[in-house]
């Protein structure tokens, strides 16, 4: 019983050393697969302001910082594109790279498209980072960062 | 013995299995905001000596802090490999004039950490001298028990 119990403490033990690891395989690839999912969920919910298909996609204490540096929470967020402050006439999204390191996605991807933002269309290709964490078995964004692209 | 060992080492990572909890001021977190905070500065001193002696010192700290597979995004949205930034910090094309951070917040989930924060550091890039303020995510995990950075990204604050 003894020998049994080392072995599953042991078992949870090395789970716990490993799993921060950057995960590979099947299981990294159908991770892969359902972030790419959300990920184009989330693009055209932004596409046509669905803000109920973004609030099921954004973390509660989400944080968003645009191409100007401007800091936003998820409220702020949703309040800009409900006003039409922010407005997404095209949005096409690739060159993902996704780093799956257990309940946390770190991906990385370029975005397109016209962005009407305070009354001015910005056209410019944006480099971004997506950090989504698994909370209570779903796939949140807790995190998205862009750059504008431009010659240094 | 063999099953003390066996317990003490799985108390001690038992707790790294909780993960993707939703953050929260506990005083769990409040202690991993301290070791995010100690970490983040110990990458900025080392990127600090690591530019000026053009990679001759500091590069042991920096290849600690910086994941084998750090993304890094730069403030013309250019996307770095580890080696690439290493090779950008070593080259010459980065100086820092000042430096510093003037806010910052963090977002603890477990082993993951979120950061975002202002920095104010004056900088020469490839022979361009920026002194505007930068918007910065950092994000942290925890690997084999320690803190590592695999995704930063930088922007320019500006007027939209």
């Amino acid at each position: 019983m003894r020998r049994f119990l080392s072995t599953v403490l042991l078992a949870v033990s090395l789970a716990g050393l490993i799993k921060a690891q950057e995960l590979t395989g099947d299981k990294a690839e159908q991770v892969k697969k359902d972030i790419l999912k959300i990920e184009k969920e989330r693009a055209q919910a932004l596409e046509k302001g669905d803000i109920a298909v973004l609030d099921r996609i954004l973390a509660d204490d989400y944080v968003y910082v645009n191409v100007f540096g401007e800091l936003h929470s998820k409220v702020q967020r949703f309040s800009t594109i409900r006003s039409g402050v922010s407005k997404h006439e095209s949005l096409q999204e690739d060159d993902f790279r996704v780093h799956v390191y257990g309940d946390t996605v770190v991906m990385t991807g370029r975005a397109s498209g016209l962005v009407n933002y305070r009354g001015k269309v910005n056209d410019k290709a944006r480099r971004f980072t997506n950090v989504y964490i698994k909370q209570d078995g779903q796939w949140q964004l807790v995190a998205h960062h862009a750059t504008t692209m431009a010659e240094p | 013995m063999r099953f003390a060992l066996v317990l003490s080492l799985a108390m001690l990572t038992i707790p790294g299995v909780l993960r993707g909890q939703k953050p929260d001021s506990t005083n769990a977190n409040a202690e991993i905001e301290k070791e995010i905070l100690k970490i983040d500065d110990e990458k900025d001193h080392a990127m600090q000596r690591y530019v000026a002696s053009h990679g001759e010192v500091g590069g042991p700290e920096l290849d600690q802090i910086y994941a084998d597979d750090l993304v890094f995004v730069n403030t013309h949205g250019g996307l770095l490999t580890k080696a690439q930034r290493l090779e950008d910090l070593r080259s010459g094309n980065l100086k820092f004039i000042s430096f510093g951070r003037d806010s910052y917040s963090l977002h603890v989930y477990g082993d993951t950490v979120v950061m975002t924060g202002r920095a104010t550091s004056e900088v020469v890039y490839m022979g361009k001298v920026n002194r505007i303020p930068r918007r910065f995510t950092n994000v942290y995990i925890k690997m084999a028990g320690q803190w590592r950075l695999v995704a930063h990204q930088a922007t320019t604050i500006a007027e939209p």
